[in-house]
């Protein structure tokens, strides 16, 4: 009896240690699913889903492929500048108009896009401490096609504790606007009236470079700094944002439109920023500050603080509320309008997103295992933006209206992620 | 720039060496591509600090401690460590209690430095109460133990490691390889034709005294026991392995047992429970029918 039990030892652990064993490296699968609904008061909402798949091929090489299709729908500001009475804006297409009431900030309630994206990046361990990339990615919607390859290296030094990464991005875009591509400074037409184009389409191309560097400062804290230098060139405008041409101070209706002429950006622009992001390990939580340094040659400059601190309970599920504030100048050719009788400065634009403005996003992450390597995560963020509600360069009745109403949106994130 | 390892080159062999468990770490392996073989020593290196990292209780902030610092609460572990802990429940049933990952709180009781022990009864009951493997609660993949209760991969871990070594060679595409980490040795060579790999089992009682030599094509080696670490107890001496049921050292174990198998971490677990068989060490080797040495003073 003793002996036949002990002799069932040796082939039971035979088989306790060929199942040990058996799962040998992970050729794991990764999948991370994601819906996103984002809503801003009044303005654009929009949804959105993607799904990112990483696969190891080997022990040294993976891939990884996302794919993300959102719609929007909604109305964004067309540049234009409130007046006392109602306006009527052709629609970029040309057919059709729409109005907008006195004191209002003119919105285009054109926007209704899909958009489909798919990337793609194969990364491979080259030795112990040399990591290697190449990706792709490409994404379209009807007015817009975007098509970028990109390639990065990265070293460990000094038994692991300090990273040193570069990597390099091209990307070429093709906007093809309802309407075609408007002339800078041309008049916004009428209905109906027939107006020369630059033509259907027009291009961009993005250069990007990153150089980062991670370095592990003790056990618990870890920094991050990177370089970012951009350079892009081509057609750099918003086709379909223009901005107010009004009346001067000597007419009889000070500040009232005359006419819309469509914006004109510089057709090149380098953007540089630091980021600088320290993460501390407290006794299983992470609490981690990082900060932005944005600045570029249209003469926008920007600061992002953000500060997030992860509470990881016992049962394996986190909190992480987050908190960022960011900050950026105008560019040096916005103007809220152009007052009439002034000539066109070089290049003008009245797009808000390049005026001086603030936001702030409150946001809290709640993440949930749901077994061996599924986990469910719900996030919630509160995104507010307020700017010059008067800006200088004002004249007349425009100095009663609300030039930067406040704006303010909600985004809900479900994630699902999970291994095979 | 330094590397945390060696990698030498001779008679068609290749040989990595470096320190990891506390313990000199060799893996020899045959492969006709310098790149591969540079590859192979690196994952090499990479794994067995992975292993070391997350499994050893010495180290903080792996799941070992996490486990161990949960004060009572479920924790979820990831897949590894649940085929650990799964293998751990298996070797735990197999040796009717004696293997068990949960006994190391005992350490606190005993000091093996060659003196006379008389350990405290009553610190003895009190811990006696947070060993046992019966009283986790393993519910894959969560593990929820008594607060204050520890578990180690004491046992398992190296043996783990080599085995998991030499299993992965086959990817680099290298067909012979032996690892070795301080005495727990797995080989693997698939082609019976060529000549077996030959490995020199030193006596635990004699440093650098090889009292034999065995030929292996495929399988693992693995020696428990340390003639170095002993107490004594009412003039008695007792090797430092304890019985986790009772507290107390085995009484007439061997010194060491080495034990030939089909990998390491099967050759280790038989040879740890056959220390606990103490003065019937020999009897329950006879009966696994493998190949073994005992020893004894």
């Amino acid at each position: 009896m003793q002996l036949n039990k002990q002799l069932s030892i040796k082939s039971a652990l035979a088989i306790a240690t060929t199942v040990l064993l058996g799962a040998q490296i992970a050729k794991a699968t990764d999948v991370e699913s994601t819906l996103l609904i984002y809503s801003e008061k009044d303005r654009v909402s929009a949804g959105e889903g993607a799904v990112s798949i990483k696969h190891e091929l080997n022990e040294t090489q993976n891939i990884k492929i996302k794919l993300t299709f959102d719609a929007l729908t909604g109305a964004s500001p067309n540049g234009a500048a409130p007046a006392s009475s109602v306006q009527t804006f052709t629609r970029p297409s040309g057919n059709g108009s729409y109005d907008i009431q006195p004191g209002i900030i003119p919105l285009d309630d054109t926007f209704k896009d899909s958009r489909f994206a798919v990337s793609g990046t194969y990364t491979r361990k080259l030795s112990r401490l040399n990591n290697f990339f190449i990706g792709a990615n490409f994404s379209g919607e009807h007015d817009y096609t975007s098509l970028g390859v990109n390639t990065g290296f990265s070293r460990d030094f000094n038994n692991r504790n300090r990273t040193i990464s570069v990597s390099v991005s091209f990307t070429s875009d093709k906007v093809n606007p309802e309407g075609g591509v408007p002339i800078p400074y041309d008049t916004l037409a009428l209905i109906g009236e027939s107006t020369s184009r630059l033509g259907p389409n027009a291009t961009k191309k993005v250069y990007d470079l990153l150089l980062g560097v991670t370095q592990t400062i003790n056990r618990n804290t870890l920094f991050r700094a990177n370089y970012s230098r951009s350079h892009s060139t081509g057609y750099l405008n918003d086709p379909y944002k223009f901005f107010s041409v009004v009346e001067n101070s000597s007419s009889a209706n000070p500040g009232e439109p005359l006419t819309y002429l469509y914006e004109n950006r510089p057709d090149a622009r380098n953007k540089n920023s630091i980021y600088t992001q320290c993460r501390k390990f407290l006794n299983g939580n992470v609490i981690d500050l990082s900060y932005r340094f944005f600045w570029d040659d249209w003469g926008i400059n920007s600061h992002t603080i953000n500060l997030f601190y992860l509470f990881d309970f016992k049962n394996n599920t986190t909190l992480e509320p987050h908190i960022r504030w960011y900050h950026q100048s105008a560019a040096d050719f916005y103007i809220p309008v152009q007052i009439d009788g002034s000539s066109n400065q070089q290049f003008t634009t009245a797009d808000y997103r390049l005026s001086t403005f603030s936001a702030v996003t409150l946001g809290l992450q709640y993440s949930i295992p749901m077994q061996a390597t599924h986990t469910l995560k719900l996030s919630f963020e509160y995104y507010r933006q307020f700017g010059d509600s008067s800006p200088p360069g004002l004249i007349g009745s425009l100095l009663r209206y609300d030039m930067f109403p406040t704006l303010n949106a909600v985004m809900f994130r479900v994630g699902y992620n999970f291994s095979f | 720039m330094n590397k945390p390892y060696k990698l030498s080159y001779k008679n068609s062999i290749w040989t990595c060496t470096f320190q990891a468990m506390a313990s000199p770490c060799e893996v020899l392996f045959i492969s006709s591509s310098e790149k591969d073989a540079n590859l192979f020593a690196e994952f090499t290196f990479d794994e067995t600090k992975r292993i070391e990292s997350k499994f050893s209780r010495y180290l903080p902030d792996n799941i070992v401690h996490k486990i161990n610092s949960s004060n009572g609460f479920k924790i979820e572990v990831d897949e590894e460590t649940s085929r650990m802990l799964d293998f751990a429940n298996q070797c735990y049933q197999l040796s009717d209690g004696l293997f068990d990952i949960s006994s190391g709180l005992l350490r606190n009781c005993w000091t093996f430095d060659g003196t006379e022990q008389t350990p405290d009864k009553d610190k003895l009951s009190t811990m006696l109460k947070l060993i046992g493997w019966d009283k986790i609660n393993w519910e894959p993949p969560h593990i929820q133990l008594l607060s204050g209760m520890e578990i180690d991969f004491g046992g398992i871990g190296k043996e783990y490691a080599v085995d998991h070594v030499a299993d992965i060679a086959l990817s680099f595409k290298i067909s012979k390889v032996m690892v070795n980490f301080g005495g727990d040795i797995r080989t693997i060579n698939p082609d019976l034709d060529s000549p077996p790999w030959v490995i020199g089992i030193e006596n635990p009682n004699k440093e650098n005294s090889a009292i034999g030599k065995i030929s292996l094509h495929n399988g693992g080696i693995a020696t428990s026991g340390d003639s170095k670490r002993f107490c004594l107890h009412h003039g008695k001496r007792f090797g430092h392995i304890l019985n986790p049921k009772t507290g107390y050292p085995i009484e007439n174990a061997p010194t060491a047992v080495s034990v030939v198998s089909e990998n390491c971490t099967q050759a280790g677990i038989i040879a740890t429970i056959a220390m606990l068989h103490g003065k019937d060490a020999e009897q329950f080797l006879e009966s696994q029918e493998i190949t073994f040495k005992c020893y004894r003073d």
